[in-house]
């Protein structure tokens, strides 16, 4: 989808971000950057490549040369359409399969042989070695790091573009609410969630979706079920979308047909918003990723089984809390104002779950929420204190 | 055709570590979604911009054992030890990455031969010649060992294929004037995962193409600009379209393409119908020259015999096709024939071809036809019609 409208200067937006990284560059000395990572050649050239799912092999798609000041982005078809309007066609260069001609692109790459400390974001074992070729007194080294911490510090169009991504996530989820009842299959919700996306002009996503009734597991629920749902099931409802590149995703636990939730949901409903609140309560500047990890633990819930607060942007932009890495690789991680993180709460016990994700501002007044999704059926049924008789006894 | 999937995990298990110990290496590590699946190992379909923060990463032994590093634990595949399942490591970061060299010491011995799809950001300033790890080409070892498809794979593919070619039938019954790309995305999406997809692997491709390059897209080498992503423009009457589209089953990539008229009543121009048989007699020297043991230069020059320009510049004749949409082997490129002479076609290859035939000022025809190599020769694994372009073509 083209950039051109809706309350964005993409221009400017552009130029702002591809400043930040030749600042950094500046600042560690770094020469020339080659990006292979989708997101950041998105970052610093606002290059539009046609959308897939799989990655490709790391070879760089995306170079920054600071004694030039310029951009040079690769066309993976021959099409410059998506080359942002202020790169030339000079700064637009081809691929080819002969490893001669790769070697001789990017040997060509004005300043690139030159470069005596080379910024990368990742890397191949080949492509580490054409480097030796085309550059060998080149020192290479990680700007993975640094990419990170630029990224994660947003400049108000990124809000702004962020809005409009959790705007279409929700449009989409919502369709799907709609479509919720008994008989209909995770596969037929998943079908009208992407066909809302792209009704709405933005075929691509973020994450495909998650469509499917919550099991008591310790990891939160993915992917969809081909089984028809049946009346009176909690069905989790999620995805994002990206607009612009930008990621929105939210996720929601409906609750399928006309029967009234049971207070079992209920429950899961009142622990899943109050652990919640907390938690996006406590996305504060200056707050660390192991100071969030201490806030869950202090709700009694058990620890979680993958990263529940994380950043968002362009894309996934790095775990911050509740990492595989333990609390020492958490502690590195600390918010500050202008970053925007999903906070995705999975409440489970031997009856069912409850999921959940928002998308949350870090500002300087304390944290935003930029998702604005009702949390439908479950959350509009009067918590019992006792188990009504015209309710099951159990979930399942 | 009915898949086993535990044959299919099985058999493509014992491929990698067969490449493996070909390559002497002590074992593997996989960030790629595509090598994520070709083990058996699931995760959520997710975009590039996130499939690396939110890292899946696999270790294989030669024995075949697996080890996993993931949040979506419920994604390992049947038989893997419960404790050889960890949580997720985040290797973008230094941190991340010594601990994964940690745990890849623990479980490999002290400085193991490992081979490596792709080396995360984490670990670039740890490649020196101290490195506690050997690291070699991961490509050496996952390309071979994908080259030849099983039976199951093939069943996978074909499946696949189906299900992308029965969504566009009715893509192809809404594309009037007036129709904007993005709505027949919309179709095109809700159709394939009622009907089965697992997921989508492209933004679906409705390229608005005019008759000569002159009016094209800009391009870098003057050729058609093929592929432009889709947008929310709307098609007119007459309206050349060059589709294409990818769908995943159960992890095998279909692809499909078609040349389309926009109109009610669709109707080629003699020139285009021309360009349209030149197309078929090329697919038809493909199917008689591809076969166990030719070379993939072979095929290339039996179509060049025919159509000296066979396709677009950027582009090539065929591409290989399976857990990724476009993998090994690729015919037809900008390497040097004579370095395709080396590419031998065998058994069990799935491949598909796109040949263009253009003339300029007058347009041209592009398909796509998903092929496999048999222990004879090739079998055509798409089933699709040519509409409006075949004879007494209902369209």
């Amino acid at each position: 989808m083209r950039e051109d409208r809706v309350r964005i200067d993409f221009a400017s937006l552009r130029a702002s971000r591809r400043d930040r990284v030749f600042a950094a560059m500046e600042r560690l000395d770094v020469d020339v950057c080659l990006f292979g990572r989708e997101a950041n050649g998105r970052y610093l050239a606002g290059q539009r490549r046609l959308w897939t799912s799989n990655t490709r092999a790391w070879i760089p798609t995306c170079i920054a040369v600071r004694a030039t000041r310029r951009v040079h982005v690769m066309a993976l078809g021959a099409s410059t359409e998506d080359a942002p309007e202020d790169l030339g066609a000079d700064d637009v260069f081809g691929r080819s399969f002969d490893p001669g001609t790769t070697s001789a692109i990017y040997a060509a790459v004005p300043g690139l042989p030159d470069a005596r400390r080379i910024g990368v974001d990742g890397l191949s074992v080949g492509m580490r070695a054409m480097l030796d070729r085309i550059c060998p007194d080149a020192e290479v080294v990680g700007f993975e790091a640094t990419m990170r911490g630029l990224r994660r510090k947003k400049l108000p169009a990124e809000i702004a573009c962020l809005r409009v991504a959790v705007a279409i996530t929700e449009s989409a989820l919502q369709r799907t609410a709609d479509a919720l009842r008994p008989g209909r299959t995770g596969a037929e919700l998943q079908a009208r969630f992407l066909e809302r996306i792209a009704e709405l002009g933005a075929p691509t996503f973020g994450v495909q979706g998650t469509f499917r009734v919550p099991r008591p597991t310790t990891s939160p629920p993915w992917g969809f079920s081909a089984d028809g749902f049946a009346a009176g099931e909690p069905v989790v409802l999620a995805g994002a979308a990206l607009w612009s590149g930008y990621e929105g995703p939210v996720g929601r636990t409906w609750w399928c047909g006309d029967v009234r939730p049971r207070s079992t949901a209920r429950a899961r409903f009142d622990r899943w918003q109050r652990v919640t609140r907390t938690v996006v309560d406590a996305c504060r500047p200056g707050v660390s990723g192991a100071d969030l990890d201490d806030v869950w633990a202090a709700t009694g819930e058990p620890p979680p089984a993958m990263p529940f607060v994380y950043g968002v942007g362009l894309g996934h932009e790095g775990p911050i809390a509740g990492s595989g890495g333990g609390p020492a690789i958490d502690a590195s991680q600390v918010l500050e104002s202008g970053m925007v993180v999903g906070v995705r709460v999975w409440i489970h016990d031997d009856g069912g779950g409850h999921f959940g994700e928002e998308l949350v501002y870090v500002s300087s007044d304390g944290p935003e929420l930029l998702t604005t999704m009702s949390h439908g059926p479950i959350a509009r049924a009067h918590a019992l204190a006792v188990p009504s008789p015209m309710e099951e006894p159990d979930d399942r | 055709m009915g898949v086993d999937f535990d044959r299919m995990r099985r058999e493509r298990r014992e491929s990698l570590t067969r490449s493996l110990r070909a390559a002497d290496a002590d074992g593997i590590v996989l960030l790629s979604p595509s090598n994520h699946e070709y083990v058996g190992v699931r995760r959520p379909c997710t975009d590039a911009m996130r499939v690396y923060y939110e890292p899946t990463l696999v270790a294989l032994t030669t024995d075949g054992e697996i080890h996993l590093w993931t949040p979506y634990p419920d994604g390992a595949p049947p038989g893997v030890t419960p404790d050889h399942v960890h949580r997720e490591i985040d290797v973008e970061v230094d941190a991340g990455a010594r601990l994964l060299e940690d745990e890849l010491v623990e479980a490999f011995g002290q400085r193991p031969r490992l081979a490596i799809d792709e080396i995360p950001g984490g670990l670039v300033d740890r490649l020196g010649s101290d490195a506690r790890i050997a690291w070699m080409d991961g490509a050496v070892v996952t390309q071979p060992a994908r080259l030849r498809k099983t039976r199951d794979e093939v069943a996978c593919l074909t499946r696949a294929q189906r299900i992308n070619e029965e969504a566009i039938l009715d893509v192809r019954n809404a594309l009037r004037p007036g129709v904007r790309q993005t709505e027949l995305s919309a179709l095109f999406l809700r159709r394939a995962f009622e009907k089965g997809a697992t997921s989508s692997c492209v933004d679906p491709i409705w390229n608005l193409t005019p008759l000569d390059r002159a009016h094209q897209t800009p391009t870098l080498n003057g050729d058609v600009g093929f592929p432009v992503a889709s947008d929310d423009r709307f098609l007119r009457e007459g309206d050349l379209i060059l589709c294409d589209t990818g769908l995943v089953w159960e992890g095998y990539h279909s692809d499909y393409g078609a040349t389309w008229l926009c109109s009610d009543a669709p109707r080629p121009s003699p020139g285009l119908r021309d360009c349209y048989r030149r197309y078929r007699d090329l697919m038809e020297c493909v199917y008689e020259t591809l076969r166990p043991g030719c070379s993939a230069a072979d095929v290339t020059r039996a179509v060049m015999q025919l159509e000296p320009s066979f396709g677009l510049d950027h582009f090539y004749l065929a591409h290989g096709v399976g857990c990724d949409a476009a993998e090994s082997p690729f015919l037809g490129t900008d390497r040097r024939l004579e370095d395709d002479d080396d590419v031998e076609i065998v058994a069990g290859m799935t491949m598909v071809f796109e040949p263009v035939v253009w003339e300029d000022g007058i347009g041209g025809f592009r398909s796509e036809e998903l092929v496999v190599v048999t222990e004879t020769g090739c079998e055509r694994l798409s089933n699709h019609d040519y509409a409006p372009f075949d004879e007494g073509s209902p369209w």
